[in-house]
């Protein structure tokens, strides 16, 4: 009896390893995510889309070390908009908080939405930003789904853009 | 200190050359000398394996005059000590077994009390009390939150359908409904 549970929960646990390496669980699916933490041995981020999935998402999302996280949802969202304005984007809502942020772009082609979120946490001494893309029915879209759009938009020039903001520099 | 008595031999009627006496089989015993019936003593008799022996005449009829040690035990008294010794070691296992079996029945009690003791410190946890509920965490009701504020975006967005949007609000309500439930909850 122990040996068949044994038996289900590993290939259970290989089923699940196996199809995260072919795509992302839906709710861990953004464009981009950039984690900033003061100590290298922080305890997981619940939030990082890359934890818990395959080698590829792991390098795919960044996580920096930082001397010191503060709170900057304004340097994140300035460069957010001059990215925008860049691909001629407009900003069609943006909700800004001491320590979080949420802008929303809308996109043409494909058709949907840009979600930023920004979040510092000041008792973990930890901050996020990720970019999601949000089709007309509601749903996440992982990277790979999305190459034509990463490269349209220079989605990786915006990376390195937010990876500067979050540390506040 | 000895004591001295006289007995009765009377010959030994499975071998010749020997005349036994129950007296003779008492432990220690000596014979002192042997008289014929008129109380003449005769030579040449030995003690040996409780029976007196001799190449003279026969001395049936006489009398042997034995030694034996003052404090010699009765048999009856070494079959006492023995019996004794046998009860005192039946006793010595009863209370030894008494003590295994007591110590068994310790020790599974006191496994009994570990285990029901550590089930209800177990029990008594917040989180098995029937009335605790735990809320939902702040991920979740940002992402409610940002779901809440997306949905009219979505809604605008270029070549949106109805059939899209009504998937996108049943998105909405899996996302949410759970999130307020919980909240409810905890209220």
């Amino acid at each position: 009896m122990k040996n068949a549970t044994f038996i289900a929960t590993f290939a259970c646990c290989l089923g699940l390893a196996a199809a995260s390496d072919i795509s992302l669980p839906e709710n861990r699916s953004p464009l981009t995510s950039i984690g900033a933490v003061e100590d290298f041995d922080a305890p997981p981020d619940p939030e990082d889309p890359g934890s818990g999935g395959g080698f590829d998402a792991e390098t795919y999302f960044q996580n920096v070390v930082l001397a010191k996280v503060a709170s900057c949802p304004e340097g994140v969202l300035r460069e957010f908009l001059a990215w925008s304005r860049g691909h001629s984007l407009s900003l069609i809502k943006t909700v800004e908080e001491p320590a979080a942020l949420l802008a929303y772009a809308a996109l043409a082609a494909p058709s949907g939405v840009l979600e930023l979120v920004y979040r510092f946490n000041a008792t973990q001494k930890r901050s996020r930003v990720t970019l999601y893309f949000y089709s007309g029915d509601g749903s996440k879209h992982e990277p790979s789904a999305l190459i034509e759009l990463l490269k349209r938009y220079d989605v990786a020039s915006l990376q390195d853009k937010l990876r500067t903001a979050v540390a506040c520099s | 200190m000895s004591l001295v008595f006289s007995t009765n031999l009377t010959a030994d009627p499975g071998r010749t050359g020997r005349w036994v006496s129950d007296a003779l089989k008492l432990p220690g015993a000596q014979l002192v000398k042997v008289n014929d019936s008129s109380g003449i003593p005769l030579r040449g008799y030995d003690l040996s394996d409780g029976a007196v022996t001799g190449s003279g005449q026969s001395p049936e009829g006489c009398v042997a005059t034995l030694e034996v040690p003052a404090n010699l035990v009765p048999h009856s008294a070494l079959e006492q000590a023995r019996f004794d010794l046998e009860r005192d070691k039946l006793l010595l296992e009863e209370a030894n077994r008494k003590r295994t079996w007591l110590w068994s029945i310790s020790s599974a009690v006191l496994t009994a009390a570990v285990t029901l003791a550590v089930a209800l410190m177990s029990r008594s946890g917040p989180a098995a009390s029937p009335i605790s509920f735990s809320g939902p965490t702040a991920e979740a009701i940002e992402a409610c939150r940002a779901s809440l504020r997306r949905l009219p975006l979505l809604a605008r967005s270029s070549g949106q359908t109805v059939v899209a949007l009504s998937e996108a609000v049943g998105r909405h309500e899996a996302e949410c409904d759970e999130v307020l439930v919980k909240m409810l909850a905890v209220r």
